[in-house]
């Protein structure tokens, strides 16, 4: 199975309170945690709202207009994973729908980046059983 | 000014070198450190009563208290979280411990040697939010904050060369300061264009030093610096702390507030810091600004006031912060970028030098100098440092 990134990239090690962003993602759900009481969107996951202090949480399932918001070419891998791979692109994903909120992901493809550009969510599994967020290039009101 | 008004009396540093160059240990270049302020000051180490410090610094305030024979340890404390960004805000630690009364002769340091326990540029599988960066690739700090500098240039059409007027103003500046790791290897802007990308938008002169080293800074009242023989320097505001939603921001998820994004997110410090002080930035003489990349030092410029919002850039190519010809002359001992990566303290002891007349690329008749800590995520710190 070839993804993005090879075997070896460090994977997923939450603390307990961000664990159930990653089960949804093995579950190749994409959810972000919302207050239960206010409905404000909140990342990384936190044990309470900072809005109203409530500690009640639900996932919410992300919405379908991601953005690219930022991104980064790596040209010097820090990783012995990663030295094969280089150049590869990071990025920041925001959804404008969900208060803004980013995510911080690849682009897979070979696309040109730019900021702006929308995107679609894809799944790609770096080991059996897990699975990661990435995005591709979304083609707006038209044929793929 | 107030008897009570905390000054730097001492100021302290080891030789610098690229990282693995130490010939000492971390923690003996420590003591070291610590032993030339007490020494700068004038003032017997087993006096000293306070150790604050920053970063996560491994050397104890107990193992140090044994080493130098330190009587009585009235206070001690670290500003959270790695990096930079507490370099000032150990600074207000012990301005706080002596302005109080809790301490007499209180002492900030830092001693970081990255060859023996650990390069800040390599995978760290404890860096906080991990799980939402490293599995992206995303391992070190060039690689995160390129992303923040990329947006910053898309928001308000920073170039390269903006970027790059800043590295070279910092390497002209150390070529005169023999301390400087980068004395003898002047920078130009076509080979700071031409040198190879780290994480694009960031070149590798974009990127601070990895070094060994060590400073410290001995801080009393003005009352009892005035029994000292040194000209005491003092702090005329200090602060530490961050702003709603910042968190580990721009070194973690990348979630902080979306309309200061593609900033430091400093803007309430700044304003509290100058009120404390009573002054303006355009009263400044000088500034020291942490400088762990090039688009991060733009971005404080402008948290602080030097400049508008997106106009760092403009401010650094225009010549502004280059010594000896520009209105503000920034980081004249070099920063991070040329001078060393003692976590920024070492822009702390450059303020000291330049309020004492005593930089390698002196203002004339300075007595005012702004010194920032580490941009980002939260805490961030900073001083104004003033002439008595």
């Amino acid at each position: 199975m070839s993804a993005y990134l090879p075997a070896g990239v460090p994977l997923p090690a939450p603390d307990p309170w961000e664990a159930p962003f990653w089960d949804f993602c093995n579950n190749k759900e994409l959810r972000f945690q919302a207050c239960a009481k206010c409905g404000a969107v909140r990342h990384p996951p936190a044990p309470t709202c900072p809005q109203c202090l409530s500690g009640a949480q639900d996932w919410i399932a992300a919405s379908d207009d991601a953005e690219l918001f930022t991104y980064t070419i790596i040209h010097h891998a820090n990783h012995p994973a990663l030295k094969a791979v280089v150049p590869y692109n990071a990025a920041v994903v925001v959804f404008p729908a969900l208060g803004h909120v980013r995510l911080v992901t690849n682009i897979v493809g070979d696309a040109a980046l730019r900021i702006g550009m929308p995107l679609t969510l894809v799944w790609e599994s770096p080991a059996p059983g897990r699975w990661l967020p990435r995005f591709a290039p979304r083609t707006v009101g038209g044929a793929r | 000014m107030n008897p009570n008004t905390p000054c730097i009396v001492g100021i302290g540093q080891t030789e610098y070198t690229r990282w693995g160059g130490a010939t000492r240990s971390e923690f003996e270049l420590a003591g070291a450190a610590i032993m030339a302020a007490a020494a700068d000051a004038g003032v017997a180490v087993r006096d000293i009563d306070a150790l604050t410090s920053f970063g996560d610094d491994r050397n104890e305030p107990a193992l140090v208290q044994a080493a130098l024979g330190i009587e009585e340890l009235r206070f001690n404390g670290m500003v959270w979280g790695g990096g930079g960004g507490g370099s000032c805000g150990a600074v207000d630690l012990a301005a706080a411990a002596v302005e109080a009364g809790r301490a007499r002769y209180a002492v900030a340091f830092r001693s970081l040697a990255q060859g023996q326990t650990g390069r800040f540029g390599l995978y760290d599988p404890n860096w906080r939010h991990a799980s939402f960066i490293h599995p992206f690739g995303l391992l070190a700090a060039p690689q995160l904050l390129a992303l923040s500098v990329r947006r910053y240039m898309h928001e308000f059409g920073v170039t390269p060369e903006h970027l790059g007027a800043f590295a070279v103003a910092c390497r002209a500046h150390a070529q005169r300061n023999p301390a400087a790791v980068m004395r003898g290897k002047p920078l130009d802007m076509a080979t700071y264009l031409a040198s190879r990308m780290i994480a694009d938008p960031l070149r590798l002169n974009d990127c601070c030093l990895e070094t060994d080293g060590a400073c410290a800074v001995l801080v009393t009242t003005l009352e009892r610096a005035r029994d000292l023989d040194v000209e005491p320097i003092a702090i005329l505001a200090s602060i530490h702390g961050g702003s709603r939603g910042w968190s580990t921001g721009p070194l973690g998820s990348h979630n902080q507030p979306l309309a200061d994004y593609a900033s430091t997110g400093a803007w309430t410090l700044a304003r509290d810091l100058y009120a404390k002080a009573g002054v303006a930035p355009g009263d400044l003489d000088v500034a020291q600004i942490y400088d762990n990349f090039t688009g991060l030092a733009l971005m404080s410029m402008e948290a602080f006031g030097l400049c508008g919002r997106g106009e760092g850039g403009a401010l650094a190519a225009s010549g502004a912060i280059a010594w000896p010809h520009g209105a503000l002359p920034v980081n004249t001992h070099g920063g991070c970028l040329s001078e060393a990566y003692i976590h920024g303290l070492n822009h702390v002891n450059e303020g000291v030098r330049q309020l004492r007349g005593a930089s390698t690329c002196q203002v004339e008749d300075a007595e005012l100098c702004l010194v920032v800590g580490g941009p980002g995520p939260s805490p961030t710190s900073a001083l104004i440092l003033g002439r008595v």
